[in-house]
Order: structure tokens, then sequence, then C-alpha cells
């Protein structure tokens, strides 16, 4: 009962939010805008930009290259290390052979 | 100008809801329509041509104000005293509201500023603007059951963040 009567309100207080802006009136601007317009027109300046956030960018950009260039070195690394690997043991395996056959 | 100048600034300070944004907008409209007025081809009518020029100054506003808050972000995490309430809006009032309703409407317009843009563009010509449904598809370029679609999305969308805003004002 109670929450029905909850949904019911809060209904009836969604539908007013709602309706709040009917019969809204224009807002005005400023008196001026006229004749603010006409000095822009008169006297053209360039367009304000935002600037970028230099600094951000190059130290976010500095560090996925020194992360991209950590991890290739990383691979190459443990490649390397894979491939010495193998060739010891099968140049171990080769002279254990060639010990028995001498035997 | 004149004809126009209260549609315009009332259009852009709804959509953008920032007094002095809405000014630069209005400005930027008139000086874009001075300077080409001339290719106006009146294929639509001013009125329309004149609302999508303000509709579309609107938008790239949000956009940058989005792209500002997303940087705005980015530097916080390198300027520790970056403070929120720079990029945080207090909720906006609109001067076209009556005394009495202003709370509600507070409310409203914080639950417009977060639907999709297309959404709240569609939104406001309809309910603040009160254009036809026919003039708003002129303006935005899209037939008038995209225009239908949209409102009645906008609507399911406010009804949904205005419930969460409800449930959140009990709760307190």
């Amino acid at each position: 009962m109670k929450v029905m009567e909850n949904n019911t309100n809060k209904e009836k207080w969604i539908d007013d939010v709602l309706g709040s802006v009917q019969g809204i009136s224009m807002a005005q601007p400023r008196t001026g805008l006229y004749e603010q317009v006409v000095m822009k027109l008169s006297n053209p300046q360039k367009t304000r930009k935002i600037p970028l956030p230099i600094k951000q960018l190059a130290a976010a950009a500095m560090l996925l290259l020194a992360l991209n260039v950590g991890s290739v070195i990383y691979f190459m690394t443990q490649n390397k290390k894979t491939a010495v690997t193998a060739s010891e043991h099968s140049m171990a395996m080769e002279i254990q052979s060639v010990t028995t056959y001498n035997y | 100008m004149e004809e126009y100048q209260q549609k315009v600034f009332n259009t852009a300070i709804s959509m953008v809801q920032d007094h002095g944004m809405a000014e630069d907008i209005s400005q930027e409209v008139f000086i874009t329509v001075y300077r080409s007025v001339l290719s106006f081809n009146e294929r639509s009518s001013m009125s329309t041509w004149i609302y999508r020029i303000t509709v579309n100054k609107c938008l790239d506003h949000i956009r940058a104000k989005k792209r500002l808050k997303r940087t705005g972000i980015l530097s916080s995490l390198f300027h520790k005293d970056t403070s929120e309430e720079v990029h945080n809006k207090p909720s906006f009032d609109h001067p076209g509201i009556e005394m009495e309703r202003k709370e509600k409407a507070r409310y409203l317009f914080a639950a417009i500023e977060s639907l999709p843009d297309n959404q709240k563009t569609v939104f406001i010509l309809a309910h603040i603007e009160e254009l036809p449904q026919k003039n708003i598809a002129e303006i935005l370029n899209l037939s008038i059951k995209a225009v239908e679609s949209l409102l009645q999305r906008a609507k399911v969308n406010l009804r949904k963040k205005l419930g969460v805003i409800y449930e959140g004002k009990l709760n307190q």
C-alpha cells in the first residue's frame, strides 16, 4: 500500500516537473546585443582558440612510447633467452650422446 | 534582428544553460547570419535557417565544453589543485520560468542536460520554444517520424532520470 502511494507521489512529482516549463516566457538577452554584433562585424577579431594541453599530451605520448619500447625490449630479450636455452639444451644432448658413444 | 534575437537567445540559454555562453552564441549566430545572408537560398524559411544555425552553434559549444571537461580530468591528474567546481555547473535557473515553478524546473533542466544531444535539441525546440514538429523536422533535417521518435525517447529518458532524482530526494 505504501509502495503504491509512493509510486503515485513519484509519478505526480515527475508530471509536475515535466510540466514546469509550460507557459514559459522567452528569456531576454541583455540590451546592446545588436550593438555588439555590429561592432564585431566592423572590427573582425581572430577567434579565440582553446589551447591544447600540450605538456600533458606530450607526457602521455612519452609514457606510451616508453611502454612500447620497454615491452619490445622485454619480448626480444625473452626470445633470445629461450633461443639460447634451446641451443644450449641441444648442444648438451649432443655432447651427452657423443660421450655415450665414446664409452 | 530584434525579431529573432529572443528566439535565438532563448534556444541558446535552454541548450547550454549558461547566460554568458548563450549571449556569446547569440552574437556568433547573428554574425554568421549577416555574413552568409547572401547565400541563404530560401528553400527554408528565414526562421528555420536561423534556428538551424543556432542549434549547430549550441551543439558546437556543448561539444567544446565536453572536450574541456575531459581535458580538465586529464589536467587534474597532473595538477592536484584543479578544483572540481571549475567544471561542475551549479543548477540552472531559466529566466523565463515563474517563481513558484523555479525549483521543479531546475530539476527538469538538470535532467535535460544529461540527455543525448539530439533528444535534448528536440525536447527544447518542442517544449521550450514550442515549435511544431514539422518545423523541428525542417530545422534538424529529419523526418517528422524521426522527430516524434526522438521526442518520445527524450520523454522516457527524462521520466527515468527524474525518477532517480526523486528517489534520491526521498533518501536524503
